[in-house]
């Protein structure tokens, strides 16, 4: 019994985890560094602010 | 309660951000502004009854529309029209910031003046007539520190009492207008005219600053001073380069690693131990046990154990590069960098690569030519971005237990000197010779606002969080299966699964590399996907998180670790072979896939995939065949 | 003389900037003709440069500061 609950609980969190990894792909989003853009941190750094 | 839409523009380096996070804290969203990949902050608070909203908008010099960020700028003002506009100057350095402020009064876009700094200005003699500034532009002033709370009070205070529509702006400005209009029909266009607008512009900003600024004679700036000893001449190279190292030993020595190990210790003793109990008095079926034991805690908590490691390193990076050191960093590397094909300024984006390559391949946008910007896109993924930190830690704590953190380094190095050499090949065959420019301010030096810092530790670090329960969860899913499975069901033996099989047709490139296993190919392939994978895979295929955690200390530790199978299949030199092979190869499929979105070309994405490939090949090749040669 | 000549310490008067692709940007940053120009340092090698211009300080290439016609302060 506990191995079809684990079994389930497994399913969802595969089922959101490939949800979020599709979601970025369609929206062009990337998990690195929180956020999708180049410059995110560095408002900074005279680089980026140009 | 009626709600307040602010905006807050202005320079880079004016402490802006700084403003933006004291003010909003950490109730801020972080999204895109449409089309383009620049980061469109908004944060929410509220203030005597009135709910306000604040975006960041990126620190422009100017609104030309030249790149995106000065569109995004000049399009949001002039049609999202927020009710207040902040435009934040640094005091000490009114004449450039009041660049921006008047080509936006031109737009006819009413602003409340933030003379930020004040701290700074004070100490470098610089006092600003606010009363007399105020009426010269016809606009509102308030003065800040940014760190102070007193100042960010004040600051709401004013954003919940000014109303902008009493604001008009000053019979000097609409004469400058004129000017500019008169110039406009002057006949002239194009560069030409643009340059004439820009003196006249300069020359209001001049008359305006004579009669509002007392500067008192000061000694030499504190910037200046220790410029003089950080950014002058070659003494700068070695300074940078133990900077660098102390990043590294603060990381992997000091804090970072000492925290993984509490980590490791904690997922690998008490919640193996808890999670398995559990199992069994639940009486779950074997293969579950399994699947959750190897699978998801060998899989994910491998990786989770280095996320210290990943918050130190981002925490120090983002540390410097407050301070305003990564601009010198910049400058000083610049004659390099220069040789090698590539420019100073982008070091910077490099710097990014080391925590991973997506923004730092986004970032080298920002350089001035075509044959920079590819450059740096393409070398970028060779060095040691935060997904293969945990190979390089995992693999030099098992096989150099008592000198971790320098065989680290020099893993960092290798990437580091690789980029370098392909920079130079890159720059010498494939492209033609461009000309490259350098052109970047150098910041004051300032303490870090420690607000911000953290936050941004936090913006990148939890990438690396949502990835380790995201992809890498659903990877080790994955990988277990296969391991686990093959076309006659569920099999005892790894050996005959379709992971092995897998792997070990993917081996058979590295018979001559020392780590033609299965289980390395099957690392290797998985690391295409995502760089941690290539660790959680080993975790699933040996269980050296298990076998790790039951150490007391780093020598035990490593004397575990021996005993795993892991230690038996790889020897210390197929080890670094396969530390330099993981380093260099073919970048992880998101990196790919910006690469192709940055250069808009498949090609340049497959050319990418397929040199990193065949150098990573060759340079392990060389260093294992090398390292036996001299008797390793 | 061009600002490409400088060295550190002396001070200079901006009396033109010629054309080239960053002469825009550099008259943006502040760089215009009057202007007053400070030489700072030099990187490792003599390359780039580094300038204080408008109370602010910033980093240029001598290639690129060769497009700055200048006048020496005394």
């Amino acid at each position: 019994m506990a191995t079809y609950i684990l079994g389930a609980v497994l399913v969802v969190a595969l089922i959101a985890a490939g949800r979020h990894i599709y979601r970025n792909f369609a929206d062009d989003k990337h998990d690195c560094c929180g956020t999708e853009s180049g410059c995110t941190s560095c408002t900074s750094c005279p680089h980026c602010g140009k | 309660m009626s709600s307040l839409a602010v905006a807050l523009t202005g320079n880079p380096n004016t402490g802006k951000s700084t403003i933006f996070n004291e003010l909003t804290g950490a109730r801020q969203k972080i999204g895109n502004w449409p089309g383009v990949t620049v980061d469109k902050k908004i944060g929410y608070l509220s203030h005597q009854g009135r709910n306000i909203s604040v975006v960041d908008l990126p620190g422009t010099y100017s609104v030309n529309a030249r790149s995106p960020e000065e569109k995004i700028v000049i399009d949001y003002l002039l049609n999202e029209k927020p009710d207040l506009v902040v435009d934040v100057l640094d005091s000490s350095n009114l004449e450039r910031n009041l660049y921006l402020t008047i080509q936006l009064l031109e737009q006819g876009i009413p602003l409340l003046l933030d003379l930020n700094m004040q701290d700074e200005a004070k100490r470098h003699g610089i006092r600003v007539n606010t009363e007399k500034l105020g009426a010269a532009l016809g606009m509102p002033v308030v003065e800040t520190t940014a760190r102070s709370r007193d100042s960010i009070k004040t600051l709401l205070d004013v954003f919940t009492s000014t109303v902008m529509e009493k604001y008009q702006s000053s019979e000097r400005v609409r004469a400058h207008i004129a000017k500019v209009d008169a110039l406009k029909r002057s006949g002239l266009s194009g560069e030409a005219l643009e340059e004439k607008i820009i003196e006249e512009r300069y020359a209001f900003i001049d008359a305006v600053v004579a009669d509002c600024v007392s500067v008192a004679g000061v000694g030499a700036e504190t910037s200046e001073k220790i410029d003089s000893v950080l950014a002058n001449g070659w003494a700068a190279l070695p300074i940078f380069l133990v900077m660098l190292y102390a990043v590294f030993q603060i990381t992997f020595e000091w804090i970072g690693q000492p925290l993984a190990d509490a980590l490791d210790e904690f997922i690998g003793g008490p919640v193996t131990d808890t999670v398995t109990e559990a199992l069994e008095s639940w009486e779950v079926a074997d293969w579950m046990q399994s699947l959750i034991l190897d699978g998801v805690i060998g899989g994910v908590g491998g990786v989770l154990t280095f996320v210290p490691l990943i918050f130190v390193l981002f925490f120090c990076l983002s540390f410097l590069d407050g301070t305003g050191y990564m601009a010198r960093v910049a400058f000083i590397t610049d004659p390099i960098m220069r040789r090698v094909g590539l420019t100073g300024k982008g070091i910077m984006p490099l710097m990014m690569g080391f925590g991973c390559a997506v923004p730092a391949i986004m970032g080298a946008r920002a350089l001035d030519s075509e044959k920079d910007r590819m450059t740096s896109i393409l070398v970028t993924p060779f060095l040691t971005c935060g997904a293969k930190l945990p190979i390089m830690a995992l693999f030099a704590a098992m096989f150099f237990p008592d000198n971790a953190a320098n065989v680290v380094f020099i893993m960092y190095i290798v990437g580091v000197v690789m980029a370098i050499v392909a920079a130079k090949l890159l720059g010498g065959s494939v492209f033609q010779e461009q000309g490259s420019t350098f052109l970047l301010e150098l910041p004051p030096y300032r303490m870090p606002d420690m607000k911000t810092v953290l936050l941004e530790t936090w913006d990148k670090g939890k990438g690396y969080l949502i990835k380790a329960g995201t992809i890498i969860f659903a990877m080790s899913v994955l990988i277990w299966f296969l391991g686990n499975f093959n076309f006659n069901g569920m099999t005892e033996e790894m050996n005959e699964s379709f992971l092995a099989a897998l792997g070990t047709g993917m081996s058979k490139l590295f018979v001559f590399h020392g780590f033609d296993t299965w289980e390395a190919g099957a690392a290797i392939i998985t690391g295409i996907l995502a760089k941690e994978s290539v660790v959680s895979t080993m975790g699933i295929l040996y269980g050296v998180g298990e076998i790790s955690a039951e150490a007391e200390d780093a020598v035990e530790t490593a004397a575990t670790l021996m005993q795993s199978g892991m230690a038996t299949t790889f020897t210390t030199m197929s080890a670094v072979a396969f530390m330099v092979f993981s380093q260099l190869y073919t970048p992880c499929v998101t990196a790919l896939g910006t690469i192709k979105k940055e250069t808009g070309s498949w090609k340049w994405m497959g050319f990418s995939a397929a040199y990193m490939f065949a150098i990573a090949w060759v340079v392990s090749l060389l260093v294992y065949q090398g390292g036996r040669l001299m008797g390793f | 003389m061009t600002l490409r000549e400088g060295t550190s310490g002396q001070r200079f008067v901006i009396r033109s900037v010629s054309d080239s692709p960053l002469k825009n940007r550099l008259m943006t940053m502040g760089l215009v003709p009057g202007t007053a120009v400070t030489v700072l340092r030099s990187a490792p090698l003599g390359d780039p440069m580094a300038l204080r211009v408008r109370s602010y300080h910033l980093a240029l290439r001598r290639d690129d500061a060769a497009s700055i016609e200048v006048e020496a302060m005394a």
